[in-house]
Parts: C-alpha cells; sequence; structure tokens
C-alpha cells in the first residue's frame, strides 16, 4: 500500500471526473518532499518511461533543463502566500519527445505563515502550445519563404529609422521585385512561381 | 547579407530588406550584388533551369521619409 497524503480525492467520482479529462491532481507535502497523485502521471501525461515522481527531486529531474530555473524561482516566490498560480512547463515525453505541462494550483499556508502543502493540478497542453507556436508563426513569418511578414518587416523598418534618427547613423530600405512573377506563374504554374520566390529569398 | 540585415516579404512578388546602419557609400555595392545573384541563379524547375531578373530599388535613411510605411511606399 502506498501511504495515502490526506487530501487527494478518495471519492472515485472524482477521480473519474480527472482521468476523464485527463487531469492529474497532486498534494505535494513540503516538509517531506512526498508527491501523492490522483493517478499515474507517467502514463496520464505520456511522460518518459521512468520511476513514479513520488517525491520532489524525481519530478523535477522530468522537467526540461531549459524551464528549471524558471519553475524554481515562480514555485519559490509562490509559495509565500496561498494564491493560485499556473506555471507552464515542457517534461520530457516518450521516445524523446516533448509535453508541455500545464500546472495550475496553490499553496496551503500554515498558521505560522509557512506553507505546508501545494495541491494543484496538471493537464497536458503540448497541442494547445503547438497550436499557439504555429499561430504566433503565421502572425509572424510568411508561409512561403519563412522571413518575416509585411507587418513585422514594417515594425523592423520603423526600429531601424528611429535608430537612425536617434544615434545620427545611415541605413537603407532595399526593396527586390521578381520580375513578371505573375506571368511567370501564368505559364509555368503556381508551383514555378512559389519556387522562384523561395530561390530569390535565399 | 549582414545579422543585422532583415529580409521580409514585402507583398507577392516583392521582398524588403532592412539594412540598419548601412552606410550610403555601400549601398550600391548591395543592390548590384543582390542583382548579379538573382539573375545569374537559375531556378530549377520540371521545364529546365528558370532565369528570372528582379527590379530593386533603394531608399536610404533617415531622409524625408518618417515612417516604415512612407519609405516603403516610395521604394513600391
Amino acid at each position: 500500500m502506498r501511504p495515502r497524503v490526506e487530501g487527494i480525492p478518495s471519492r472515485p467520482w472524482i477521480r473519474g471526473a480527472l482521468n476523464a479529462a485527463g487531469d492529474v491532481a497532486y498534494a505535494w507535502d513540503l516538509a517531506s518532499g512526498r508527491v501523492a497523485w490522483s493517478t499515474d502521471p507517467i502514463r496520464a501525461l505520456d511522460l518518459a518511461v521512468g520511476p513514479r515522481p513520488d517525491d520532489r527531486m524525481t519530478l523535477m529531474g522530468r522537467v526540461h533543463p531549459d524551464d528549471l530555473a524558471a519553475i524554481e524561482d515562480r514555485l519559490g516566490r509562490r509559495f509565500q502566500s496561498a494564491a493560485a498560480f499556473e506555471i507552464e512547463c515542457r517534461m520530457r515525453g516518450r521516445a524523446g519527445s516533448v509535453r508541455w505541462v500545464q500546472d495550475r494550483g496553490s499553496a496551503e499556508i500554515g498558521p505560522d505563515g509557512v506553507a505546508r502543502r501545494v495541491c494543484g493540478v496538471l493537464r497536458l497542453v503540448t497541442a494547445n502550445k503547438e497550436r499557439e507556436t504555429q499561430l504566433e508563426r503565421r502572425a509572424n513569418y510568411d508561409d512561403l519563404t519563412g522571413h518575416y511578414n509585411l507587418q513585422r518587416l514594417r515594425e523592423s523598418l520603423d526600429h531601424a529609422l528611429a535608430y537612425a534618427r536617434r544615434y545620427a547613423s545611415t541605413g537603407a530600405y532595399v526593396v527586390v521585385a521578381v520580375d513578371d512573377l505573375a506571368l511567370l506563374g501564368d505559364v509555368y504554374g503556381r508551383e514555378v512561381a512559389d519556387a522562384a520566390m523561395v530561390a530569390v529569398s535565399q | 547579407m549582414r545579422d543585422s540585415d532583415t529580409v521580409g516579404r514585402a507583398g507577392l512578388d516583392r521582398f524588403g530588406i532592412v539594412l540598419d546602419g548601412c552606410p550610403h557609400a555601400n549601398v550600391e555595392a548591395v543592390v548590384a550584388k543582390i542583382a548579379a545573384v538573382v539573375t545569374g541563379t537559375p531556378i530549377p524547375c520540371d521545364f529546365g533551369p528558370l532565369h528570372v531578373s528582379a527590379s530593386i530599388c533603394a531608399i536610404a535613411f533617415p531622409g524625408g521619409e518618417l515612417t516604415a510605411h512612407d519609405v516603403m511606399e516610395r521604394a513600391d
């Protein structure tokens, strides 16, 4: 029997609801460092196979190295109050994949003002994150060539203009227009016209 | 191209390049180089190598234009 930590939902329907949503509830006892789970987080979040993260060290060992410092920093600050927190971080998934995990919870503060325990819910948000990244890419970059889109190009030029004025520096804006691109498209097809734009952009 | 230069799609058939901190004396050479690369690099396609040419216009700043919009409009 795994030692049960107070606060993990014992009512079957709560556990069922969490499982149905793909969420994993946890209670992290700060004094002992033990973490209790509503379900196996490795399976539910599709993490890299390994020992079940029943303590803080094992849990943090699964976090992407680039996100570790930010998490430690944020967690340290958050636990000074019972305010709810929300953190997104990358964890190691199976076969070298990356899982984006969202962690929402809050600390329980004892009468002495010291945080006793942190309870929260982990949710897999990899798909949302990928969509977000794609939207961000679309908002900034040209789909075909991968260069900045018009909006970002204009911003970049605005910065360069302001910089040149402020620091008495110089610069130039160059436009390269491919001749007869429309004709190229009409004669050889859209794909050839696109290929020409990609080639020129390089 | 230098790291400080920015390339972007300025329209269906055109690119814009911001040469940040480029001395005015060098602009002409940059334009000539771009033209040479574009015309000298055939584009492979199913119908055989394709030669394209490009019309290039450069505007040095700071000049009369105040905003990027003005500069781009004049360059186009």
